[in-house]
């Protein structure tokens, strides 16, 4: 049968993972799943031994769940996944949200000896720098737009995001030997017309493909000063990355990381935008 | 400076990015100008040019891109007898050392790191004219 299975013992609940992971199989394990985040023994171990296929829409419940975990100091980890299912998460650049681990003594053992890594640790200030004066830069360089950073807002309640107007945004995965994380600039309509209107030196006013696409581009240049700064000062190692474009009304930013995500507003003549990065310690 | 008629072709997978660079292009004279969205399309308008006789004069080409990456892109112009001392303006928004020492080795003849202004756009293509002409 082609559905998840639950064990649990006090220490750890063990979900027995399908053969495939699909769209049906999620549906009916979402609302188990949820309760035994919400309330359930300190770790989740994610069984992935007869399991060759997963769908992509797996990867948001499990970063929130790693998010609601880390927060009442507990975990999850996999174990028994193949080479296949490795090779996707990573080339989906959540390999490390999933925990893979050998096996369940590892598991546990990991568990037991790490005390939670707080992701405020890892977005240290200097990282939370980085991503300003890059982001500064970039406004300011190649699109002549001056820009105002404020300041930093940790989001904890995803919710409130709907408020921020967000229509555009442009994720790239960060993936650093030591690191893994995201980020996001997030556009309401009218910043990101000024912003473009300033890349190109025409007057934008309405959004086409074209200005939509900006929004990856300037992502990019963004990430690209950042990592530069970080590699060359740091022992991160972020590798290169292609930026991916999301867009709709009150758009929410889910980060594909199991670190807090912080948000940075950046005040412009027309209104304001927003840089929204994770990074969490790479397992 | 490169002549106003110089056949120049740029390659970047982000529209966005084309466009700046066209506009800086245009604004310095230029409107011999061709687009390619990533190095595999770029290289069959290369071929046309060179079959015709009709070579480019400049390329400007991003890094970064999904299909056929700029170093490649480079790589196969300097490879190719007809063509290998095109001067090659490399875009990247990232520029480590290592990237800087690989374009180096590959024979870029320099690169660009973006964000880019107007006025550093136009001393980088300067400089790869200069590198370019003859003593």
């Amino acid at each position: 049968m082609n559905s998840f299975r639950v064990e649990m013992t006090a220490k750890y609940a063990i979900v027995r993972c399908p053969e495939a992971i699909d769209g049906q199989a999620l549906k009916g394990f979402a609302p188990e799943f949820s309760k035994l985040v919400k309330a359930g023994p300190p770790l989740i171990v994610l069984d992935w031994t007869v399991t060759r296929s997963v769908v992509a829409s797996f990867f948001r419940p499990v970063v929130l769940a790693r998010q609601a975990l880390r927060r009442a100091q507990r975990n999850l980890a996999s174990i028994g996944m193949s080479e296949e299912v490795l090779a996707f998460l990573a080339k989906n650049g959540v390999d490390s949200i999933f925990r893979p681990m050998k096996n369940l003594e590892e598991a546990l053992s990991a568990n037991n000896t790490t005390s939670e890594p707080v992701a405020d640790a890892v977005l240290s200030s200097k990282i939370v720098d980085t991503f300003t004066q890059a982001t500064v830069k970039a406004m300011e360089t190649q699109a002549s737009v001056k820009v105002i950073p404020g300041q930093i807002i940790k989001i904890t309640d995803m919710e409130d995001e709907g408020a921020l107007n967000i229509n555009i945004a442009g994720v790239i995965t960060m993936n650093g030997r030591t690191a893994i994380g995201s980020a996001a600039i997030c556009f309401p309509e009218s910043a990101l017309l000024a912003i473009y209107s300033g890349m190109l030196g025409e007057d934008t006013k309405s959004l086409s493909p074209e200005v939509i696409e900006s929004a990856g581009e300037l992502i990019n240049i963004i990430f690209g000063q950042a990592k530069r700064m970080l590699n060359d000062d740091g022992n991160m190692q972020f590798e290169k990355a292609l930026p991916t474009i999301l867009q709709g009304k009150q758009l929410k930013v889910y980060l594909f990381s199991a670190g807090a995500p912080i948000l940075i507003p950046f005040e412009t003549s027309a209104g304001p935008f927003y840089l929204k990065v994770s990074i969490d310690k790479k397992f | 400076m490169f002549a106003p008629e110089t056949k120049i072709l740029v390659v970047d997978d982000m529209i966005t990015m084309r466009k700046i660079v066209r506009k800086n292009l245009s604004e310095l004279g230029f409107k011999e100008i061709k687009e390619a969205d990533d190095g595999a399309t770029a290289w069959p308008l290369i071929e046309v040019g060179i079959a015709t006789k009709q070579p480019y004069g400049l390329i400007v080409c991003d890094w970064n891109m999904p299909t056929m990456k700029g170093i490649d892109l480079l790589k196969k112009v300097r490879a190719h007898i007809e063509i290998a001392k095109t001067p090659f303006l490399l875009v990247t928004a990232e520029a480590e050392i290592g990237q800087i020492s690989e374009a180096i080795s590959a024979g870029v003849s320099d690169y660009l790191v973006k964000p880019f202004s107007s006025s550093v756009f136009s001393s980088k293509l300067e400089a790869v004219w200069k590198k370019a002409s003859p003593k």
